[in-house]
């Protein structure tokens, strides 16, 4: 009860006993509540009494959720926590199976729709959690229906804002604060889509400091404006301090979210005999971690000041978490200390988003591709075909998604490449890597030009291994159309409106052998993963090279409204404290390899994402046994 | 001397050298009162021995007695265990361990140390029935039990099972696809032999009665069937994989007979398994060269001309894998191969090591001067060497006919030879007596009158020639050749056709001059007077040649002739054999080795200086240390502790200050409760390891003036303890060691390894050693009963006596000299050697043990060789379980192993027990060493059936018959005399001493020296040769490092301590030293260009070329600073 109370007062609220009882009572996470409750505050509110309380329960209950409404948007006085917009809350239907419940029903045409992400965002109680999230209880067949409209219209229609001074985003800008996200998120000088050639996201234009009014009005159509990407700005030369650098950058970065959450000491300062037995705050990377023999977890951890072994006794409340603590994180560890550099823990904290129940809203409808694989004899080209057929409306479209689409975001893996692995050379259709991405050109050339498509870069595709990866080479980029934008991996951009965060994904590889209950069959739960610990690629030193870059683009700094990754070939799709995780499937069928390793993918399924409403589809073109039937009539609705 | 004399000799020597060590080590001055090498006389109590459980070798001699063979023995004795008729253990676990042990010890010829480091531990585990079943938890060194011993033992743990009533495993289905996963996984990160099918495995885990576990031993991970509840690990068990496969899967036949015979229940879903069983080797493959290597060249190419012919034959230096060559190809390979160089071949094995045999045919090559000439003695070879513009053929290759029937490979055709000929001639009635070089006209009237085949030496090789070809040159000599003086000449236009042929010639005024021309002129149809033709029977070739399959096209109701040797037949009256009809790739493997063991770094002593003694583990350094409050030369340790069973003095030492021997104190690293193996409450292994303040300089001034010793330069210590005790040596066999410069491996003994040789017979002049001294050592006659006296005579080897390299000689005198010391210094007794010259110590004992192996073999030293290799007879290498493919293993000094050995000092882990003398061999028993022994030949001569069998792709087995092997003499005395062989050789060390591959420095040269050698051999293709070098040497080479890079460690400069990642801190944590990366952009770049160019100027494929590009890109766009760039250009601007 205590911390309900020291919660509040650290937002500045205080709170009455009866609003108290109603939150003790609550059955659900009580946390989860706290900070909904905090988010749907009136600035001007001093007491927080029970209505506040009630009408965010209500929210909860109310099926259907449309014209539930926070009165007003809430942005937060505190530096910690979530300042965006509060969109509507409702109940809203979670991402489905990635199996198609209801079969053939579904086909039609070239492509069928399956499930949907809900948008909104129902509250954190249902929702948050994937694994609540796939519950099939709640999880429809198929949403046909359009989503729940939001009231207030136009006005709502705001790309993400966000309290406080200062300019956001590039590195020269001054740092922006805890959540990444103090600054104000400006448009710079839009560009028309398709006139001015493909684009290369460079360092970027620094957002001028406009008055945020500006934001209100919905400007002409935005196609892409780059935030962060290492595209022409790599620093490393490969030498020990850049190294040292590197992890700094990410240990300063995710330090100050954690800062604003807990009173940390440095490492250095533990040696000191009086602070022995005494309660204190670390802050630390972990460079080792391993289970003793009597079951703790040993920890090692390292700030710049110095190293520290962690013990969580086993056993202990939230031992989960400390299950799933893997090297290179940055956590914050509250215990004592015996005063001889061991230190006894007691409470683990991540720099986990803070619970916040809206997505930012944007508009235009945006397809989410990766793993294209063009060059490998596994390439599906027929079912790219099917693609292309329906997104140019060759083919019947009775969901009529097809014309909404404005946008195409395509995360790495566009061809095969050579020499990735040992023996690729027979499993080519075409050996040549240049003639590789001539076809790919080609075939992405299809997709109508009034669609913007920003191409990012995967482990397949010709550019440096080591992540961060810069935007492919000029030489290739003249083989596009002009709505193709390259980008880097991973890329941070608005586009449609929205904050998206772009990442092949190559460290799902390490996550998936690391954390208990991970499986490349649900890559979502791995995104929901690298949210937790605001890190895409938290290990360093297994499966994933690094370059090391004066500033460690693969923190997540800012959480995004949608993080979109693919690499491991399966569509999974969740939502996480307002951020949209998906992953995007591929078009290549099983490869051998992956039949040996048991990876079943799921190819040629392309997630859709209605950037107005955040709600996501799954839009299948793998042909089924059942095509030749379906094709026929139209889909039923 | 016979064969009981010998080892009587060998037995009083050791005896001798056993009563010295024993009186020293019964001074208390080492871990135990005793010699610590127990020695063995045959195999039972070798078992026994390795085992430690009494009573086996008892049994095992009953079981023998009874005419059991091996395999047999081995699945009787599990249920003497079962039974309790063996040992006397508290649970029927232990007793089942003792079994599974025991048998495989018995399978292994209690050499290998597969038996106690192979099998981890066994456990039972529980059903979902709620069953018991048995797990078998089986460890990487199981890999040396072989595949037979590995699929027996759990036919023995299925045995006992049932016996002492637990039930069969009963997998969970998710545990049999782990299988099929893991099994996969690791064919792919380490290899498998026999890869079964995922059906295979499904089928086997479902079935068998035994549950295979086993420990971790791979880095990686399965990802699919992950954390299963009875599996504890997700790791890669590779114990399992090898049992699995390489066990149970691949020797199914062999398991099937005994179960069958036996009539074991529940194993008839063996018949599922597939094929299993070595396949016949039927043909040739291109798998040798696979994965080449930068730095070793390719001889040939799989049955291309030019490439090494096969000569079927056993010089006395080769056999048992080993393979004979020219000592001039060995010269004009541009000194890639010397004696013991590993070679890697297309048959009949994978791999042999290279041995001159100076009788048969050297390589033929082209002159700058045009001329081709044939080279075949190592003297022309070195006059030679900088003529030669091109290897048009690399010469013969001997290979014996044991080497076949070992490997089970068929018989190819054997190229036609002078003693293949001599054996015709003598069938027909004639005397081959020397003709080994008639003339060619002598030749041809041999042949007309005995009707015989064409003499080798005038025997072209037809059949590489095309009958275009055959034609053309036919032609050519009929219209534009003119003799003269004997010889022909011939126009430069049919060189090539002449090269093919080998037909050797002079070029001189623009004129190719053939020397004794008339076989030539036979073979071509041609008169000798007046080069007329005569006339070809048979229809046009070319006509013929359009019928393009290979089948019997019948023209004119006759087989036409449609190749060159037919042809040949054809027109020349006399029968003309194929004179190379097989071809054996081959390529460089690993260099041949004679060198000390050194360990990194290399310590004179086992003695922990831990920090304080720096990066060289200094002892010296260590006594000057200086911690916090003045005392100098005090470091903290963990050490062994020792309790004095008189005075009750706690110490680390081996005499307590009282005078007497000290025991370990063990008690248990948790709970600190004394126990003698495990701890009384909860059950952990007690070890005597404490931390101690050891006054290191205290104790190495006492051990100076000990030894009334000067401090030597630098006494080099460990960094810390490895063995469960934690068991110090004295710091004055350090102390020697040091003045003397001799290193010590993990066991305290001083290893020399060297490359193992076969040898059957050998000259004293070959060996270096004086005749008189030979006879004493039992040499009185030589293979023809003639008393020795001179050193040319041939003598036959005796089974235990070996000849080492000078440089081991040389090594093995400081081991020695410190020997002696050691004895004298240290023991107060009697020095033992006194030997001042390497030949000194001819005479003297030695032990020989091989890595992965347990046993050391008592052999004896008779001479030096300048060859860097190891000479011993088969019998003694297959008794250390090795034979002759590039293996190498080590010898000790008898007294050195007797005195300084101690189970005590060998680390903990897993692996540890491997390569140590836990017992020794005494007495050479053929019987019981590796069977691959038994298929050594031994005839003088090979019969002709033998030949003409090679013709049809005959079996090893069907011609087994005809050819004396050892197999056929055990038994009797002749197992160990009377041994003969096909092909002599000047000299056994003849050729290069060292391969140009540890002669040159860098890698580059080695490139560079490989690439000039495949563009000079007509046999190979240098373009295969420079992109197989990129692909399987380069670019993995390049992009392991460019992922190292990026995924590096770093370490600290000062500590050397290691950290998984780059810290945030400046220095290290541990001792503020500076910290470095581990990788640099240096070594990834490294063979960058070197790439670029070869793949530019050998013309590699494009999908080669552009991965390098790639990883050049990747190279600099990781390596290369955007920002700079910017700046310099807006400079600019």
């Amino acid at each position: 009860m205590r911390e309900i109370v020291k919660r509040f007062a650290e937002e500045g609220y205080m709170i009455d006993p009866e609003a108290l009882a109603l939150i003790a009572s609550y059955p659900g996470p009580r946390d989860e509540l706290v900070e909904g409750v905090i988010r749907g505050l009136d600035p001007t509110t001093l007491v927080v009494g029970a209505p506040d309380v009630e009408r965010w329960t209500r929210w909860t209950d109310d099926v259907g959720g449309a014209g539930s409404l926070p009165k007003t948007p809430a942005p937060s006085r505190g530096g910690g926590s979530l300042p965006e917009a509060s969109p509507p809350f409702s109940r809203e239907i979670p991402p489905s199976p990635p199996s198609l419940r209801g079969g053939g029903d579904l086909l039609a045409g070239a492509f069928a729709t399956a499930g949907a992400v809900g948008a909104p965002p129902s509250p954190p109680s249902e929702l948050t959690t994937p694994q609540k999230a796939s519950h099939p209880a709640s999880a429809p067949v198929v949403e046909l229906s359009p989503p729940p409209l939001r009231g207030g219209g136009g006005s709502l229609n705001l790309p993400a804002t966000e309290t406080g001074g200062g300019s956001f985003g590039l590195k020269d800008a001054p740092n922006p604060g805890p959540e990444g996200g103090s600054g104000v998120l400006r448009r710079s000088s839009p560009i028309p889509s398709g006139t001015e050639g493909s684009q290369v996201i460079g360092p970027g234009p620094v957002p001028g400091s406009a008055a945020p009014e500006e934001l209100r009005l919905p400007g002409p159509p935005a196609p892409l404006e780059a935030l962060r990407d290492i595209t022409g700005r790599s620093t490393c030369v490969g030498e020990y301090q850049d190294f040292v650098r590197y992890f700094r950058d990410r240990y300063s970065r995710i330090r100050e979210i954690l800062a604003g959450r807990l009173n940390a000491r440095p490492i250095e300062s533990l040696g000191r005999g009086d602070l022995a037995g005494r309660e204190i705050s670390i802050i630390g990377m972990v460079m080792e971690v391993r289970t003793s023999a009597k079951g703790n977890r040993v920890v090692e951890l390292e700030d710049p000041t110095g190293m520290v072994t962690a013990i969580f006794q086993k056993g202990v409340p939230g031992s989960e978490e400390v299950e799933t603590l893997v090297s290179d994180e940055v956590v914050g560890v509250t215990g004592t200390t015996d005063g001889k550099g061991r230190f006894f823990a007691k409470a683990l904290l991540r720099p986990d988003l803070q619970a916040r129940s809206a997505a930012a809203f944007g508009e235009g409808g945006a397809l989410l591709l990766s793993d294209v694989h063009v060059g490998s004899t596994y390439f599906m080209e027929d079912a790219w075909d099917r693609f292309i057929g329906w997104i140019r409306g060759e083919v019947e479209d009775p969901l009529g998604i097809a014309s909404k689409v404005k946008y195409a975001v395509i995360a790495g893996d566009l061809v095969d490449g050579i020499g990735i692995y040992p023996g690729q050379e027979g499993d080519l259709a075409i050996k040549d890597i240049w003639e590789q991405y001539e076809r790919a050109a080609e075939l992405v050339a299809e997709i109508p030009d009034r669609i913007s498509i920003v191409l990012s870069p995967g482990n397949h595709d010709v550019v440096r291994q080591a992540e961060p990866q810069p935007a492919l080479p000029e030489r290739l980029r003249p083989l596009f159309k002009k709505n193709v934008t390259f980008v880097g991996n991973p890329a941070s951009f608005i586009l449609g409106g929205v904050d998206w965060l772009v990442y092949h994904g190559r460290s799902i590889d390490d996550l998936v052998l690391k954390i208990p209950g991970l499986s490349y069959a649900e890559p979502e739960k791995a995104m929901v993963e690298m949210l937790k610990r605001r890190h895409l690629s938290p290990i360093y030193g297994n499966r994933v090279s690094i370059a090391p870059e004066e500033e460690d683009l693969l923190v997540i700094r800012r959480p995004p409204a949608v993080l979109h990754s693919g690499h491991v070939h399966t569509v999974g799709m969740a939502r996480y404290k307002g951020v949209t995780a998906i992953n995007s499937g591929t078009w290549q069928s099983q490869t051998d390899f992956q039949k040996k390793m048991n990876i079943q993918p799921t190819p040629a399924i392309v997630p859709y994402l209605d950037l107005s409403t955040m709600r996501a589809r799954r839009l299948i073109f793998a042909r089924t046994p059942r095509d030749d039937r379906s094709s026929e009539g139209p889909l039923p609705a | 001397m016979n064969s009981t004399e010998y080892f009587e000799v060998l037995e009083a020597g050791l005896a001798s050298g056993m009563e010295v060590a024993g009186r020293a080590r019964r001074q208390g001055k080492d871990p135990s009162l005793w010699v610590e090498v127990p020695t063995a006389v045959d195999l039972a109590e070798r078992v026994e021995k390795l085992i430690g459980i009494e009573g086996i070798a008892a049994r095992v001699r009953e079981l023998e007695a009874e005419g059991m063979s091996r395999e047999e023995a081995a699945l009787a004795i599990g249920s003497d265990f079962a039974a309790g008729r063996i040992g006397s253990f508290s649970s029927k676990i232990e007793a089942i361990d003792g079994a599974i042990r025991t048998s495989v010890a018995l399978l292994t010829e209690g050499v290998v140390a597969a038996p106690i480091e192979g099998i981890a531990k066994v456990d039972l585990g529980k059903n979902d029935d709620g069953t018991e079943y048995l797990k078998v938890y089986y460890a990487g060194p199981i890999r040396s039990a072989g595949g037979t011993a590995q699929a027996l033992s759990v036919l023995v743990a299925d045995c006992v099972r049932r016996e002492v009533g637990i039930d069969r495993y009963k997998p969970r289905p998710d545990e049999v696809e782990r299988y099929v996963e893991e099994i996969g996984l690791y064919r792919r990160v380490a290899g498998l032999q026999y890869a079964p099918s995922d059906d295979e495995i499904r089928t086997l885990v479902r079935n068998c009665p035994i549950c295979i576990e086993g420990e971790p031993t791979e880095e990686e991970e399965v990802s699919g069937f992950r954390d299963l509840e009875r599996i504890e690990t997700n790791r890669i068990r590779g114990g399992v994989a090898l049992v699995s496969a390489e066990g149970i899967a691949l020797k199914r036949p062999k398991l099937k007979k005994h179960v069958t015979k036996l009539a074991i229940e529940g194993w008839d879903w063996l018949d599922e398994l597939a094929s299993g069983g070595k396949k016949d080797g039927g043909g040739t493959s291109e798998k040798f060269l696979r994965d080449i290597i930068a730095g070793r060249p390719v001889f040939s190419h799989p049955h291309r001309p030019g490439g090494f012919r096969l000569r079927y034959g056993r010089s006395r230096n080769t056999g048992l894998a080993a393979a004979g060559f020219s000592p001039a190809t060995m010269i004009l390979l541009q000194d890639f191969l010397a004696a013991g160089t590993q070679v890697k071949v297309e048959l009949p094995g994978k791999a042999a090591a290279v041995s001159p045999v100076s009788s048969i045919e050297g390589p033929t090559v082209r002159l700058k001067n045009g001329d081709l000439v044939r080279v075949d003695s190592a003297e022309e070879a070195v006059l030679l060497r900088g003529e030669v513009a091109k290897i048009v053929d690399v010469g013969e290759v001997l290979i014996s006919f044991g080497d076949f029937l070992e490997n089970n490979r068929t018989l190819a055709p054997g190229s036609y030879c002078f003693e293949w000929w001599a054996a015709e001639l003598a069938e027909a009635g004639g005397d081959p007596a020397g003709l080994e070089a008639p003339s060619g006209e002598e030749a041809i009237e041999i042949s007309s009158r005995w009707r015989v085949p064409l003499h080798p030496a005038h025997t072209h090789l037809w059949h590489d020639l095309s009958p275009e070809g055959y034609l053309r040159l036919r032609e050519a000599v009929s219209s534009a050749g003119e003799m003269g003086d004997g010889a022909l000449s011939l126009p430069l236009a049919v060189k090539e056709e002449l090269e093919t042929l080998l037909v050797l010639h002079r070029v001189r005024e623009e004129r190719l001059i053939v020397p004794d021309p008339a076989p030539l002129l036979l073979c071509l149809g041609v008169e000798a007077e007046g080069l007329r033709l005569r006339e070809l029977p048979g229809e046009p070739v070319s006509e013929i040649q359009d019928e393009g399959a290979d089948g019997d096209a019948i023209v004119g109701g006759e087989p036409a002739p449609r190749t060159s040797l037919d042809l040949v037949n054809q027109v020349a009256g006399i029968r003309v054999m194929a004179r190379a009809p097989t071809r054996v790739g081959s390529r460089m493997g690993r260099p041949e080795k004679s060198d000390k063991r050194e360990m990194r770094p290399p310590p004179h002593v086992l003695f922990p200086t831990g920090d304080a003694g720096g990066k060289s583990r200094s002892v010296g350094e260590c006594a000057k240390n200086h911690v916090g409050n003045g005392k100098v030369g005090i470091i903290e340790t963990s050490i062994g502790k020792r309790g004095c069973p008189q005075c009750g003095a706690e110490t680390h030492e081996f005499l307590c200050r009282c005078g007497a021997h000290t025991l370990p104190k063990r008690s248990c690293p948790v709970c600190h409760q004394p126990g003698k193996e495990k701890c009384p409450r909860c059950g952990r292994p007690t070890t005597a390891a404490d931390e101690m303040r050891l006054d290191v300089k205290e104790l190495y001034h006492r051990a100076l003036a000990h030894l009334h010793e000067r401090e030597p330069e630098l006494v080099r210590g460990v960094l810390g303890l490895t063995s469960r005790d934690k068991t110090p040596e004295s710091l004055e066999k350090g102390v020697l060691r040091a003045k003397h410069g001799v290193y010590i491996f993990k066991d305290g003994t001083v290893r020399y390894d060297l490359t193992d040789l076969p040898l059957t017979h050998f000259r004293p002049r070959e060996v270096h050693a004086d005749v008189s001294r030979l006879r004493e050592l039992g040499y009185a006659e030589d293979i023809y009963g003639e008393p020795l006296r001179d050193e040319e005579q041939v003598l036959e080897l005796l089974v235990q006596d070996v000849i080492l390299s000078f440089d081991a000689g040389e090594y093995l005198l400081k081991v020695a000299a410190f020997v002696d010391e050691e004895l004298e210094k240290f023991y107060g007794l009697e020095r033992f050697y006194n030997a001042r010259a390497p030949d000194d110590l001819i005479g003297c004992l030695l032990v020989g043990l091989a890595p992965h192996t347990s046993a050391g073999v008592l052999c004896r030293l008779i001479g030096y060789t300048t060859a860097s290799a190891g000479y011993g007879h088969p019998f003694f290498h297959a008794a250390k379980r090795r034979n002759c493919d590039g293996d190498e293993d080590c010898v000790m000094l008898l007294m050195d192993a007797l005195l300084n050995f101690s189970m005590s000092y060998l680390p903990e882990k897993r692996g540890g027990k491997m390569d140590a003398p836990l017992v020794m061999t005494t007495r050479l028993d053929p019987s019981e060493v590796d069977g691959e022994a038994h298929n050594l030949d031994l005839p003088s001569r090979y019969p002709l059936e033998f030949y003409r069998a090679t013709l049809t792709g005959a079996s090893p087995k069907e011609v087994e018959g005809l050819i004396d092997l050892v197999s056929k003499r055990l038994g009797t005395e002749a197992q160990y005399r009377g041994f003969k062989f096909t092909h002599d050789t000047y000299d056994i060390a003849a050729g290069p001493k060292n391969s140009a591959y540890k002669t040159l420095e860098t890698m580059i040269d080695k490139m560079d020296a490989q690439l000039a050698l495949a563009r000079s051999i007509r046999a190979v293709d240098e373009r295969d040769v420079a992109t197989r070098v990129i692909n399987s040497h380069f670019l993995p080479d390049l992009i392991g490092n460019l992922r190292a890079f990026s995924r590096q460690k770093v370490r600290c400069v000062k500590c050397g301590a290691k950290f998984r990642r780059p810290l945030l801190s400046d220095v290290c944590p541990k001792c503020g030293g500076r910290v470095i990366l581990t990788v640099h952009e240096g070594s990834v770049r490294k063979y960058l260009e070197v790439s670029m160019k070869v793949a530019e100027e050998f013309g590699v494929d494009d999908y080669t070329k552009q991965r390098l590009e790639l990883i050049k890109m990747d190279i600099d766009s990781l390596f290369h600073n955007d920002k700079s760039k910017q700046t310099g250009l807006a400079d600019f601007m």
